[in-house]
Protein backbone atom coordinates (compact mmCIF):
# COMPACT_ATOMS: atom_id res chain seq x y z
CA UNK A 1 0.00 0.00 0.00
CA UNK A 2 3.00 2.26 -0.28
CA UNK A 3 3.25 4.63 -3.01
CA UNK A 4 5.73 5.20 -6.15
CA UNK A 5 8.96 4.82 -4.74
CA UNK A 6 10.09 8.24 -6.52
CA UNK A 7 7.34 10.37 -4.64
CA UNK A 8 8.84 11.38 -1.25
CA UNK A 9 7.15 11.21 2.37
CA UNK A 10 6.15 14.83 3.72
CA UNK A 11 5.08 13.08 7.17
CA UNK A 12 5.73 10.08 8.50
CA UNK A 13 4.43 8.65 11.56
CA UNK A 14 6.54 5.39 12.88
CA UNK A 15 5.46 3.53 15.25
CA UNK A 16 3.68 6.13 17.22
CA UNK A 17 2.66 5.42 20.99
CA UNK A 18 0.22 8.10 22.61
CA UNK A 19 -1.09 6.39 26.48
CA UNK A 20 -3.30 9.00 28.51
CA UNK A 21 -3.31 7.09 31.94
CA UNK A 22 -4.29 3.60 31.51
CA UNK A 23 -5.78 4.39 27.89
CA UNK A 24 -3.93 3.74 24.78
CA UNK A 25 -5.52 6.41 22.46
CA UNK A 26 -2.71 5.90 19.59
CA UNK A 27 -1.37 2.00 19.53
CA UNK A 28 2.07 1.39 17.41
CA UNK A 29 0.76 3.45 14.72
CA UNK A 30 2.46 3.90 11.47
CA UNK A 31 1.27 6.17 8.88
CA UNK A 32 2.44 8.34 5.69
CA UNK A 33 1.83 11.19 3.69
CA UNK A 34 2.78 11.25 0.24
CA UNK A 35 4.09 14.33 -1.53
CA UNK A 36 0.87 15.80 -3.89
CA UNK A 37 -1.93 13.63 -1.41
CA UNK A 38 -4.34 14.08 -0.20
CA UNK A 39 -5.08 11.44 2.69
CA UNK A 40 -8.44 10.39 4.39
CA UNK A 41 -7.97 9.67 8.18
CA UNK A 42 -11.30 7.83 9.35
CA UNK A 43 -12.56 6.03 11.68
CA UNK A 44 -15.14 5.75 14.78
CA UNK A 45 -15.24 8.07 17.36
CA UNK A 46 -12.86 7.84 19.98
CA UNK A 47 -10.36 6.16 17.14
CA UNK A 48 -7.32 8.35 17.88
CA UNK A 49 -7.93 10.82 14.76
CA UNK A 50 -7.70 13.60 17.08
CA UNK A 51 -5.22 12.74 19.21
CA UNK A 52 -2.83 11.69 16.20
CA UNK A 53 -3.19 15.36 15.19
CA UNK A 54 -2.11 16.84 18.66
CA UNK A 55 0.81 14.75 17.83
CA UNK A 56 1.81 15.47 14.18
CA UNK A 57 1.52 19.45 15.53
CA UNK A 58 3.76 19.07 18.56
CA UNK A 59 0.87 19.74 20.91
CA UNK A 60 1.75 16.41 22.36
CA UNK A 61 5.06 14.70 22.51
CA UNK A 62 4.61 10.51 21.58
CA UNK A 63 5.49 8.09 24.32
CA UNK A 64 7.67 6.41 21.61
CA UNK A 65 7.93 6.30 17.97
CA UNK A 66 9.25 8.77 15.70
CA UNK A 67 7.61 12.01 13.49
CA UNK A 68 8.86 12.72 10.31
CA UNK A 69 8.38 15.97 8.79
CA UNK A 70 9.93 16.00 5.18
CA UNK A 71 12.17 13.72 6.66
CA UNK A 72 13.17 15.39 9.48
CA UNK A 73 12.26 14.41 13.20
CA UNK A 74 9.91 16.69 14.68
CA UNK A 75 8.59 14.63 17.58
CA UNK A 76 10.36 16.50 20.53
CA UNK A 77 9.70 19.93 18.65
CA UNK A 78 7.20 22.22 20.11
CA UNK A 79 4.00 23.49 18.07
CA UNK A 80 5.63 27.10 17.03
CA UNK A 81 8.54 24.95 15.57
CA UNK A 82 6.46 22.42 13.62
CA UNK A 83 4.38 25.28 12.30
CA UNK A 84 7.44 27.16 10.65
CA UNK A 85 9.00 24.14 9.55
CA UNK A 86 5.89 23.79 7.06
CA UNK A 87 2.86 21.87 9.56
CA UNK A 88 -0.23 23.21 9.91
CA UNK A 89 -3.68 22.31 11.57
CA UNK A 90 -6.90 23.24 12.00
CA UNK A 91 -8.58 22.54 15.04
CA UNK A 92 -12.32 19.88 15.80
CA UNK A 93 -13.75 22.75 17.47
CA UNK A 94 -13.06 25.99 15.68
CA UNK A 95 -10.31 27.95 18.13
CA UNK A 96 -10.23 31.65 17.13
CA UNK A 97 -8.91 34.53 18.89
CA UNK A 98 -12.38 36.17 19.82
CA UNK A 99 -10.78 39.67 20.86
CA UNK A 100 -9.33 40.06 17.00
CA UNK A 101 -11.05 40.81 14.08
CA UNK A 102 -11.03 38.27 10.79
CA UNK A 103 -7.97 40.01 8.85
CA UNK A 104 -6.18 40.09 12.37
CA UNK A 105 -6.46 36.47 13.32
CA UNK A 106 -4.85 35.70 9.86
CA UNK A 107 -1.98 37.83 9.93
CA UNK A 108 -1.56 36.00 13.07
CA UNK A 109 -0.79 32.53 11.15
CA UNK A 110 1.31 35.18 8.20
CA UNK A 111 3.40 37.03 10.51
CA UNK A 112 4.12 33.83 12.93
CA UNK A 113 4.60 30.79 10.17
CA UNK A 114 6.74 29.60 7.80
CA UNK A 115 8.83 32.71 6.66
CA UNK A 116 8.80 32.22 2.42
CA UNK A 117 11.10 34.84 0.42
CA UNK A 118 8.80 37.78 -2.03
CA UNK A 119 5.81 37.81 -0.16
CA UNK A 120 4.69 39.64 2.81
CA UNK A 121 2.84 38.77 5.70
CA UNK A 122 0.08 41.02 4.57
CA UNK A 123 -0.23 39.61 1.11
CA UNK A 124 -0.46 36.21 2.30
CA UNK A 125 -3.35 36.95 4.60
CA UNK A 126 -5.24 38.26 2.11
CA UNK A 127 -4.54 35.72 -0.17
CA UNK A 128 -5.89 33.43 2.14
CA UNK A 129 -9.18 35.16 3.39
CA UNK A 130 -9.73 35.27 -0.46
CA UNK A 131 -9.39 31.70 -0.77
CA UNK A 132 -11.90 30.63 2.14
CA UNK A 133 -14.28 33.28 0.98
CA UNK A 134 -13.84 35.56 3.93
CA UNK A 135 -13.51 38.62 2.27
CA UNK A 136 -17.19 40.17 2.92
CA UNK A 137 -15.97 39.49 6.78
CA UNK A 138 -12.83 40.74 7.13
CA UNK A 139 -12.97 43.31 9.38
CA UNK A 140 -15.58 41.24 11.31
CA UNK A 141 -14.87 41.16 14.98
CA UNK A 142 -14.37 37.20 15.11
CA UNK A 143 -16.54 36.40 18.16
CA UNK A 144 -19.71 38.10 15.56
CA UNK A 145 -18.82 34.88 12.92
CA UNK A 146 -20.66 32.01 12.85
CA UNK A 147 -19.59 28.32 12.77
CA UNK A 148 -19.15 27.63 8.91
CA UNK A 149 -17.41 30.77 8.67
CA UNK A 150 -14.95 30.19 11.91
CA UNK A 151 -14.40 26.60 10.38
CA UNK A 152 -13.23 28.89 7.27
CA UNK A 153 -11.48 31.25 9.54
CA UNK A 154 -9.60 28.27 11.51
CA UNK A 155 -8.37 27.26 7.49
CA UNK A 156 -7.32 30.69 6.81
CA UNK A 157 -5.31 30.77 9.80
CA UNK A 158 -3.80 27.63 9.25
CA UNK A 159 -2.96 28.45 5.26
CA UNK A 160 -1.66 31.37 6.25
CA UNK A 161 1.40 30.24 8.04
CA UNK A 162 2.40 29.02 4.15
CA UNK A 163 2.34 25.04 5.08
CA UNK A 164 3.80 21.99 3.06
CA UNK A 165 1.40 20.32 5.19
CA UNK A 166 -2.39 20.96 6.42
CA UNK A 167 -4.19 18.80 8.98
CA UNK A 168 -7.42 19.28 8.64
CA UNK A 169 -10.15 17.77 11.49
CA UNK A 170 -13.70 17.33 10.61
CA UNK A 171 -14.28 20.52 8.94
CA UNK A 172 -17.49 19.78 7.09
CA UNK A 173 -19.07 18.59 10.49
CA UNK A 174 -22.00 20.77 11.31
CA UNK A 175 -22.09 22.67 7.83
CA UNK A 176 -25.16 22.25 5.37
CA UNK A 177 -24.89 20.18 1.95
CA UNK A 178 -23.68 23.79 0.33
CA UNK A 179 -21.13 24.99 2.96
CA UNK A 180 -19.47 21.08 2.80
CA UNK A 181 -19.31 21.88 -1.30
CA UNK A 182 -17.70 25.27 -0.76
CA UNK A 183 -15.59 23.71 1.75
CA UNK A 184 -14.57 20.94 -0.47
CA UNK A 185 -13.77 22.50 -2.86
CA UNK A 186 -11.47 24.97 -0.76
CA UNK A 187 -9.80 21.59 -0.14
CA UNK A 188 -8.97 21.00 -3.50
CA UNK A 189 -7.54 24.51 -4.01
CA UNK A 190 -5.24 24.20 -1.42
CA UNK A 191 -4.31 20.76 -2.88
CA UNK A 192 -3.99 22.22 -6.45
CA UNK A 193 -1.00 25.00 -4.69
CA UNK A 194 0.80 21.64 -3.76
CA UNK A 195 0.03 21.37 0.00
CA UNK A 196 -0.37 17.69 1.70
CA UNK A 197 -3.58 17.12 3.23
CA UNK A 198 -4.80 15.02 5.97
CA UNK A 199 -8.35 15.13 6.24
CA UNK A 200 -10.62 14.03 8.96
CA UNK A 201 -13.86 13.61 8.61
CA UNK A 202 -17.11 12.03 9.30
CA UNK A 203 -18.91 13.18 6.18
CA UNK A 204 -18.20 10.32 3.84
CA UNK A 205 -19.56 12.30 0.97
CA UNK A 206 -16.91 14.68 1.54
CA UNK A 207 -13.84 12.75 2.79
CA UNK A 208 -14.53 9.86 -0.03
CA UNK A 209 -14.22 12.46 -2.49
CA UNK A 210 -11.48 13.95 -2.28
CA UNK A 211 -9.11 11.76 -0.68
CA UNK A 212 -6.49 9.87 -3.17
CA UNK A 213 -5.75 7.42 -0.24
CA UNK A 214 -7.92 6.81 2.78
CA UNK A 215 -6.40 5.39 6.72
CA UNK A 216 -8.60 3.92 8.38
CA UNK A 217 -8.30 4.13 12.26
CA UNK A 218 -9.69 2.24 15.39
CA UNK A 219 -9.00 1.81 18.93
CA UNK A 220 -5.14 3.67 18.09
CA UNK A 221 -4.89 1.29 15.46
CA UNK A 222 -4.73 0.63 11.59
CA UNK A 223 -7.71 -1.36 10.47
CA UNK A 224 -7.31 -0.49 6.78
CA UNK A 225 -5.30 1.17 4.11
CA UNK A 226 -6.52 1.95 0.50
CA UNK A 227 -8.80 3.90 -2.18
CA UNK A 228 -11.72 5.19 -0.89
CA UNK A 229 -13.32 1.82 -3.13
CA UNK A 230 -11.40 -0.50 -1.66
CA UNK A 231 -11.97 0.83 2.19
CA UNK A 232 -15.34 1.08 2.08
CA UNK A 233 -15.56 -2.71 0.32
CA UNK A 234 -13.00 -4.02 3.54
CA UNK A 235 -14.97 -5.65 5.94
CA UNK A 236 -13.28 -4.60 9.01
CA UNK A 237 -14.01 -1.33 8.37
CA UNK A 238 -17.80 -2.36 7.44
CA UNK A 239 -17.06 -3.89 11.15
CA UNK A 240 -15.54 -0.85 13.09
CA UNK A 241 -18.57 1.37 11.70
CA UNK A 242 -21.67 -0.65 11.98
CA UNK A 243 -20.47 -3.26 14.88
CA UNK A 244 -19.94 -0.20 17.01
CA UNK A 245 -23.39 1.46 15.86
CA UNK A 246 -25.19 -1.85 16.04
CA UNK A 247 -23.24 -3.10 19.33
CA UNK A 248 -23.93 0.01 21.73
CA UNK B 1 8.63 57.10 8.55
CA UNK B 2 4.96 55.10 8.43
CA UNK B 3 2.11 57.63 8.78
CA UNK B 4 1.36 55.45 12.19
CA UNK B 5 4.85 56.43 13.84
CA UNK B 6 4.41 60.14 12.46
CA UNK B 7 0.83 60.06 14.12
CA UNK B 8 1.94 58.77 17.33
CA UNK B 9 5.43 61.18 17.27
CA UNK B 10 2.48 64.17 16.46
CA UNK B 11 0.12 62.36 19.55
CA UNK B 12 2.96 62.57 22.05
CA UNK B 13 4.49 66.28 20.96
CA UNK B 14 0.63 67.46 22.04
CA UNK B 15 0.92 65.72 24.57
CA UNK B 16 3.74 67.12 26.20
CA UNK B 17 2.68 70.73 24.72
CA UNK B 18 -0.87 70.24 26.55
CA UNK B 19 1.32 69.01 29.83
CA UNK B 20 4.00 72.05 29.59
CA UNK B 21 0.68 74.43 29.50
CA UNK B 22 -0.80 73.51 32.21
CA UNK B 23 2.72 73.22 34.12
CA UNK B 24 2.43 76.92 35.59
CA UNK B 25 -1.20 75.96 37.07
CA UNK B 26 0.52 72.21 38.68
CA UNK B 27 3.46 73.55 39.51
CA UNK B 28 1.64 76.48 42.14
CA UNK B 29 2.31 74.80 45.15
CA UNK B 30 4.31 71.86 46.41
CA UNK B 31 1.19 70.07 47.01
CA UNK B 32 0.07 69.80 43.57
CA UNK B 33 3.62 69.38 42.07
CA UNK B 34 3.35 66.24 44.39
CA UNK B 35 -0.24 65.29 42.45
CA UNK B 36 1.33 65.74 39.41
CA UNK B 37 4.27 63.30 40.07
CA UNK B 38 1.96 61.01 41.21
CA UNK B 39 0.13 60.54 38.53
CA UNK B 40 3.01 60.73 36.30
CA UNK B 41 3.94 57.45 38.16
CA UNK B 42 1.05 55.71 37.91
CA UNK B 43 0.85 56.42 34.42
CA UNK B 44 3.49 55.09 33.19
CA UNK B 45 3.17 51.95 36.31
CA UNK B 46 -0.17 51.05 34.87
CA UNK B 47 0.85 51.45 30.93
CA UNK B 48 3.59 49.15 32.09
CA UNK B 49 1.59 46.84 33.63
CA UNK B 50 -1.26 46.66 31.13
CA UNK B 51 1.49 45.06 28.58
CA UNK B 52 1.91 42.21 30.06
CA UNK B 53 -1.24 41.89 31.94
CA UNK B 54 -4.04 43.47 29.52
CA UNK B 55 -2.13 42.32 25.97
CA UNK B 56 -0.50 39.00 27.03
CA UNK B 57 -3.28 38.01 29.73
CA UNK B 58 -0.95 37.58 32.46
CA UNK B 59 -1.94 39.25 36.12
CA UNK B 60 1.25 40.28 37.75
CA UNK B 61 0.68 40.95 41.91
CA UNK B 62 4.74 41.23 41.66
CA UNK B 63 5.39 44.28 39.73
CA UNK B 64 6.76 45.84 43.28
CA UNK B 65 10.28 43.63 43.10
CA UNK B 66 10.82 45.88 39.10
CA UNK B 67 9.88 49.11 40.98
CA UNK B 68 12.69 48.34 44.07
CA UNK B 69 15.30 47.28 41.73
CA UNK B 70 14.90 50.54 39.74
CA UNK B 71 14.63 52.63 42.73
CA UNK B 72 16.71 51.02 44.74
CA UNK B 73 19.75 51.04 41.54
CA UNK B 74 19.20 54.92 40.79
CA UNK B 75 19.50 55.50 44.65
CA UNK B 76 22.71 53.65 45.10
CA UNK B 77 24.05 54.97 42.13
CA UNK B 78 23.34 58.77 42.68
CA UNK B 79 24.58 58.24 46.53
CA UNK B 80 27.97 56.66 44.52
CA UNK B 81 28.06 60.37 42.70
CA UNK B 82 26.05 59.80 39.13
CA UNK B 83 23.52 62.63 38.24
CA UNK B 84 20.26 61.06 39.40
CA UNK B 85 18.51 61.29 35.66
CA UNK B 86 22.34 59.31 34.38
CA UNK B 87 20.82 56.61 36.60
CA UNK B 88 17.79 56.14 34.97
CA UNK B 89 19.23 54.08 32.08
CA UNK B 90 20.80 51.76 34.81
CA UNK B 91 17.71 51.10 36.50
CA UNK B 92 15.88 50.04 33.73
CA UNK B 93 18.09 47.75 32.87
CA UNK B 94 18.85 46.45 36.09
CA UNK B 95 14.64 46.18 36.19
CA UNK B 96 14.39 44.31 33.04
CA UNK B 97 17.36 41.79 34.25
CA UNK B 98 15.53 41.05 37.06
CA UNK B 99 12.19 41.03 35.64
CA UNK B 100 13.82 38.36 32.65
CA UNK B 101 15.39 36.13 35.16
CA UNK B 102 11.89 35.68 36.85
CA UNK B 103 9.63 36.08 34.09
CA UNK B 104 11.18 33.36 32.03
CA UNK B 105 10.26 31.07 34.44
CA UNK B 106 7.35 32.35 35.81
CA UNK B 107 5.84 32.84 32.71
CA UNK B 108 5.65 28.95 31.71
CA UNK B 109 2.76 28.94 33.99
CA UNK B 110 -0.70 30.97 32.98
CA UNK B 111 -3.65 32.91 35.02
CA UNK B 112 -3.95 31.75 38.41
CA UNK B 113 -0.81 29.75 38.91
CA UNK B 114 1.37 32.63 37.19
CA UNK B 115 -0.57 35.62 39.65
CA UNK B 116 0.85 33.27 42.39
CA UNK B 117 4.45 32.99 41.65
CA UNK B 118 4.93 36.61 41.02
CA UNK B 119 3.21 36.93 44.41
CA UNK B 120 5.91 34.47 45.92
CA UNK B 121 8.87 36.20 43.60
CA UNK B 122 7.88 39.84 44.85
CA UNK B 123 7.63 39.27 48.52
CA UNK B 124 10.74 37.23 48.85
CA UNK B 125 12.57 40.19 46.90
CA UNK B 126 11.18 42.33 49.57
CA UNK B 127 12.09 40.03 52.45
CA UNK B 128 15.73 39.77 51.15
CA UNK B 129 15.57 43.77 50.51
CA UNK B 130 15.43 44.57 54.17
CA UNK B 131 17.99 42.51 55.07
CA UNK B 132 20.79 44.27 52.83
CA UNK B 133 23.01 46.27 55.09
CA UNK B 134 24.37 47.73 52.12
CA UNK B 135 21.43 48.90 50.83
CA UNK B 136 20.22 50.52 54.12
CA UNK B 137 18.80 47.51 54.94
CA UNK B 138 15.16 47.60 56.67
CA UNK B 139 15.76 51.72 57.11
CA UNK B 140 16.17 51.97 53.44
CA UNK B 141 18.45 55.00 52.08
CA UNK B 142 17.92 58.80 52.16
CA UNK B 143 19.01 60.42 49.39
CA UNK B 144 20.68 63.97 49.18
CA UNK B 145 18.08 66.30 49.39
CA UNK B 146 19.96 69.49 48.28
CA UNK B 147 20.63 67.81 45.22
CA UNK B 148 16.54 67.97 44.75
CA UNK B 149 16.04 68.08 41.31
CA UNK B 150 13.22 70.96 41.81
CA UNK B 151 9.75 70.60 40.52
CA UNK B 152 9.99 72.32 37.00
CA UNK B 153 12.39 69.46 36.16
CA UNK B 154 11.04 67.08 38.16
CA UNK B 155 7.25 67.76 36.09
CA UNK B 156 9.42 67.78 33.00
CA UNK B 157 10.91 64.19 33.29
CA UNK B 158 7.82 63.23 35.01
CA UNK B 159 5.66 64.05 31.84
CA UNK B 160 8.13 63.01 29.24
CA UNK B 161 8.28 59.58 30.99
CA UNK B 162 4.57 58.77 31.13
CA UNK B 163 3.77 60.08 27.55
CA UNK B 164 6.51 57.67 26.38
CA UNK B 165 5.02 54.74 28.35
CA UNK B 166 2.06 55.54 26.53
CA UNK B 167 3.52 55.80 23.65
CA UNK B 168 5.32 52.41 23.72
CA UNK B 169 2.11 51.06 24.89
CA UNK B 170 0.25 51.83 21.48
CA UNK B 171 3.59 50.57 19.62
CA UNK B 172 3.23 47.32 21.35
CA UNK B 173 -0.64 47.35 20.74
CA UNK B 174 0.38 47.57 16.70
CA UNK B 175 3.08 45.41 16.47
CA UNK B 176 3.89 41.66 15.61
CA UNK B 177 4.91 41.23 19.31
CA UNK B 178 1.45 42.98 20.25
CA UNK B 179 -0.41 40.92 17.82
CA UNK B 180 0.84 37.75 19.05
CA UNK B 181 0.26 38.82 23.03
CA UNK B 182 -3.30 38.76 21.74
CA UNK B 183 -3.48 35.52 20.20
CA UNK B 184 -1.74 34.08 23.15
CA UNK B 185 -3.86 35.81 25.38
CA UNK B 186 -7.16 34.37 23.93
CA UNK B 187 -5.99 30.59 22.80
CA UNK B 188 -2.08 30.32 23.79
CA UNK B 189 -2.13 26.26 22.00
CA UNK B 190 -3.88 27.65 18.84
CA UNK B 191 -1.47 30.51 18.52
CA UNK B 192 1.48 28.29 19.56
CA UNK B 193 0.10 26.09 16.07
CA UNK B 194 -0.21 29.36 14.13
CA UNK B 195 3.85 29.64 14.61
CA UNK B 196 3.93 31.57 18.01
CA UNK B 197 6.45 31.34 20.62
CA UNK B 198 4.74 31.87 23.58
CA UNK B 199 7.53 31.74 25.68
CA UNK B 200 9.25 34.16 23.90
CA UNK B 201 6.90 37.12 23.45
CA UNK B 202 5.99 36.90 27.13
CA UNK B 203 9.44 37.39 28.36
CA UNK B 204 9.75 39.66 25.65
CA UNK B 205 7.22 41.56 26.79
CA UNK B 206 7.82 41.39 30.20
CA UNK B 207 11.20 42.94 29.94
CA UNK B 208 9.74 46.13 28.26
CA UNK B 209 7.11 45.99 31.35
CA UNK B 210 10.35 45.56 33.65
CA UNK B 211 12.13 48.26 32.36
CA UNK B 212 9.29 50.95 32.05
CA UNK B 213 8.10 49.63 36.11
CA UNK B 214 11.67 50.62 36.77
CA UNK B 215 12.06 53.59 35.63
CA UNK B 216 8.92 54.25 37.64
CA UNK B 217 11.14 52.77 40.53
CA UNK B 218 13.96 54.69 39.67
CA UNK B 219 11.40 58.15 39.08
CA UNK B 220 9.92 57.83 42.67
CA UNK B 221 13.33 57.97 44.27
CA UNK B 222 14.20 61.31 42.56
CA UNK B 223 11.62 63.08 43.64
CA UNK B 224 10.91 61.39 47.14
CA UNK B 225 14.28 61.46 48.21
CA UNK B 226 14.09 58.62 50.15
CA UNK B 227 13.18 54.84 49.89
CA UNK B 228 12.31 51.70 52.15
CA UNK B 229 11.67 48.08 51.27
CA UNK B 230 8.63 47.60 52.51
CA UNK B 231 7.21 51.04 50.26
CA UNK B 232 9.00 49.83 46.83
CA UNK B 233 8.91 46.70 47.56
CA UNK B 234 5.43 46.46 48.66
CA UNK B 235 2.65 44.38 48.19
CA UNK B 236 0.27 47.54 48.22
CA UNK B 237 2.15 48.82 45.35
CA UNK B 238 1.39 45.92 43.21
CA UNK B 239 -2.01 45.65 44.15
CA UNK B 240 -2.75 49.21 43.33
CA UNK B 241 -1.06 48.69 39.83
CA UNK B 242 -4.02 46.02 39.07
CA UNK B 243 -6.39 47.93 40.48
CA UNK B 244 -6.19 51.34 38.39
CA UNK B 245 -5.88 48.57 35.45
CA UNK B 246 -9.08 47.42 36.21
CA UNK B 247 -11.18 50.47 36.85
CA UNK B 248 -9.35 51.87 33.64
CA UNK B 249 -9.76 49.25 31.17
CA UNK B 250 -7.56 46.34 31.06
CA UNK B 251 -6.26 45.72 27.60
CA UNK B 252 -6.31 49.24 25.98
CA UNK B 253 -4.03 51.98 25.70
CA UNK B 254 -5.95 54.57 27.29
CA UNK B 255 -7.31 52.49 29.80
CA UNK B 256 -4.22 53.01 32.41
CA UNK B 257 -3.86 56.05 31.82
CA UNK B 258 -7.62 56.89 32.73
CA UNK B 259 -7.17 54.43 35.84
CA UNK B 260 -3.89 56.06 36.75
CA UNK B 261 -5.98 59.38 37.20
CA UNK B 262 -9.19 57.81 38.88
CA UNK B 263 -7.06 56.07 41.35
CA UNK B 264 -5.27 59.32 42.26
CA UNK B 265 -8.09 61.02 42.59
CA UNK B 266 -9.43 58.69 45.15
CA UNK B 267 -6.43 58.03 46.98
CA UNK B 268 -6.34 61.92 47.60
CA UNK B 269 -9.55 63.14 47.77
CA UNK B 270 -12.33 60.78 48.60
CA UNK B 271 -10.27 57.68 50.62
CA UNK B 272 -7.88 59.91 52.54
CA UNK B 273 -9.48 59.60 55.25
CA UNK B 274 -9.83 56.30 55.05
CA UNK B 275 -6.23 56.15 55.96
CA UNK B 276 -4.87 52.64 56.26
CA UNK B 277 -8.04 50.42 54.44
CA UNK B 278 -8.11 52.65 51.91
CA UNK B 279 -6.49 49.95 49.72
CA UNK B 280 -9.86 47.33 50.68
CA UNK B 281 -12.16 50.56 49.92
CA UNK B 282 -10.67 50.89 46.85
CA UNK B 283 -11.21 47.26 46.18
CA UNK B 284 -14.45 47.62 47.39
CA UNK B 285 -15.03 50.18 44.65
CA UNK B 286 -13.58 47.41 42.39
CA UNK B 287 -16.06 44.88 42.41
CA UNK B 288 -18.74 47.51 42.40
CA UNK B 289 -17.15 48.73 39.04
CA UNK B 290 -16.64 45.24 37.52
CA UNK B 291 -20.13 44.28 38.16
CA UNK B 292 -21.28 47.03 36.11
CA UNK B 293 -18.70 47.87 33.92
CA UNK B 294 -16.31 44.84 33.61
CA UNK B 295 -14.39 46.35 31.08
CA UNK B 296 -13.58 49.25 32.98
CA UNK B 297 -14.18 53.05 32.06
CA UNK B 298 -11.92 53.49 28.48
CA UNK B 299 -14.54 51.75 26.95
CA UNK B 300 -17.66 54.30 28.09
CA UNK B 301 -15.34 57.09 27.80
CA UNK B 302 -14.44 56.05 23.96
CA UNK B 303 -18.08 56.09 23.54
CA UNK B 304 -18.88 59.42 25.18
CA UNK B 305 -15.63 60.56 23.23
CA UNK B 306 -17.43 59.64 19.52
CA UNK B 307 -20.66 60.89 20.34
CA UNK B 308 -18.77 64.53 21.50
CA UNK B 309 -17.17 64.01 17.60
CA UNK B 310 -20.64 63.32 15.86
CA UNK B 311 -22.17 66.85 17.56
CA UNK B 312 -19.46 69.36 17.41
CA UNK B 313 -17.11 67.27 14.49
N1 LIG C 1 -6.25 15.17 26.36
C1 LIG C 1 -6.78 13.96 26.59
N2 LIG C 1 -6.75 13.43 27.83
C2 LIG C 1 -7.28 12.21 28.08
N3 LIG C 1 -7.84 11.44 27.15
C3 LIG C 1 -7.91 11.90 25.89
C4 LIG C 1 -7.38 13.19 25.54
N4 LIG C 1 -7.57 13.40 24.22
C5 LIG C 1 -8.19 12.29 23.76
N5 LIG C 1 -8.40 11.39 24.76
C6 LIG C 1 -9.00 10.06 24.61
O1 LIG C 1 -8.31 9.41 23.57
C7 LIG C 1 -9.21 8.69 22.75
C8 LIG C 1 -9.07 9.15 21.32
O2 LIG C 1 -9.69 10.43 21.23
P1 LIG C 1 -9.63 11.32 19.92
O3 LIG C 1 -8.24 11.34 19.43
O4 LIG C 1 -10.25 12.61 20.24
O5 LIG C 1 -10.54 10.49 18.93
P2 LIG C 1 -11.20 10.89 17.54
O6 LIG C 1 -10.69 12.24 17.14
O7 LIG C 1 -10.79 9.81 16.62
O8 LIG C 1 -12.68 10.88 17.76
C9 LIG C 1 -10.59 8.88 23.33
O9 LIG C 1 -10.87 7.78 24.15
C10 LIG C 1 -10.45 10.13 24.14
O10 LIG C 1 -11.32 10.13 25.23
MG1 LIG D 1 -11.68 14.00 16.79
Amino acid sequence: MSGPAAVSALVEARGVVKRFGGLTAVHRLDLTLWDGEILGLIGPNGAGKTTLFNLLSGQFAPDSGEILLEGREIQRLPSHRICRLGLARTFQVPRPFLALTVSESVLVGAQFGRRVAGTSASETADGCIALTRLEPRRSAPVHSLNLAERKRLDLARALATRPRVLLVDEVAAGLNPTEVRETVGILREVHAAGIGIIYVEHVMEAVMDISHRVHVLDHGATIAIGTPDEVTRDPAVIEAYLGRSAGS
Amino acid sequence: MSSFARRQALLGLGALGGLALLAPLLLANPYSSRLAQLLFLNVLLASAWNLVGGFAGQISFGNASLFGVGAYATSMLWLAGFHPVLTMPAAAVLAALYGVIWGWPCLRLRGPYFAIATIGVAEATRIVANHIEAAGGASGLTLPLEQDLGPVLLYALGAVLAVASVLVSAAVRRSRLGLGLIALREDAQAAAASGVNVARQQVTVFAITAALTGLAGSYYAVFTLYIVPEKVFGFDLSISLVLMVLVGGIGTVMGPVLGAGIYLFLEQFVLASLADIHLAAFGALLIFIILLEPRGAAPRVAQFVRLIRRRFG
